[in-house]
């Protein structure tokens, strides 16, 4: 039996993580933790991503845009580590290395 | 503090999530298409091609918001919580068919409709001349942590 479940977990009226997960028989196919922030404009952009797209556990980092500026590997992570590492750092996740975390 | 908003998807809401899916990106092959060129510029678009594809194949959907600051307050006022239960039982074609049946004016009805859906407690989609208003929420859960 397949389930996807989203989370969106406010952390700030400014600043949320989305989490989506889709299992299969239990077994994580594919999961996508993402930390956004609400810009001036109202519209929610991406800050840093962790997900297994194309198959490989990765985290990325974007602009104040959206724009992709950093990709690396990482290990998987569930998604309550994902929780409390953004509630610890928030924004100062950008300024962070995150590949071997 | 912490607010649960939680929904569990039967198969019409589900369906009406696909066909949400189909609008915007019209098939699931050109939606792998179009994340094949803009994956680092539209990550979400990635998210919505699996979730689209697993709801395709017949998964469950379960959807949580989580929130932990008092603020929230200031959006769920006792008129947009009777609005999220309305809609939790009605499929309204249309603002004015809510603001009729809640006994409420127009223009508070869409401004409390945006900010329901700013905070993401409902969607909307519009169909033909009408637009689609769902709740993205059926259960409101306060815990003291």
């Amino acid at each position: 039996m397949m389930e996807v479940t989203k989370q969106v977990v406010f952390i700030h009226k400014d600043e949320k993580i989305v989490m989506i997960e889709i299992t299969e028989d239990g077994k994580l196919k594919y999961f996508a933790y993402t930390y956004m922030t609400r810009e001036r404009h109202g519209s929610w952009v991406p800050a840093v991503r962790w997900d297994n797209f194309e198959g490989i556990s990765h985290v990325e980092k974007y602009d104040e845009n959206g724009g992709l500026i950093e990709r690396v590997e990482t290990e998987y992570r569930t998604k309550n580590e994902i929780k409390q590492l953004v509630q610890t750092f928030r924004k100062n996740l950008l300024a962070m290395h995150l590949g071997g975390m | 503090m912490q607010i649960e908003l939680r929904k569990e998807y039967g198969q019409t809401d589900i369906e009406n999530l696909v066909e949400a899916f189909a609008e915007k990106y019209t098939s699931i092959p050109k939606l792998q298409q179009t994340i094949e060129l803009t994956k680092c510029t539209k990550p979400m678009m990635v998210d919505d091609f699996f979730i689209w594809k697993a709801l395709s194949e017949g998964a469950k959907y379960t959807e949580s918001t989580f929130i932990t600051y008092a603020e929230v307050f200031n959006v769920l006022t006792a008129r947009r919580v009777e609005l999220l239960e309305y809609l939790e039982h009605h499929k309204p074609a249309s603002i004015i068919e809510i603001a009729n049946a809640l006994n409420r004016d127009y223009k508070n009805v869409y401004d409390d409709i945006s900010a329901l859906e700013d905070a993401g407690l409902i969607t909307t989609q519009k169909k033909g001349r009408n637009v689609l208003i769902q709740s993205t929420v059926n259960s409101i859960i306060i815990s003291f942590q």
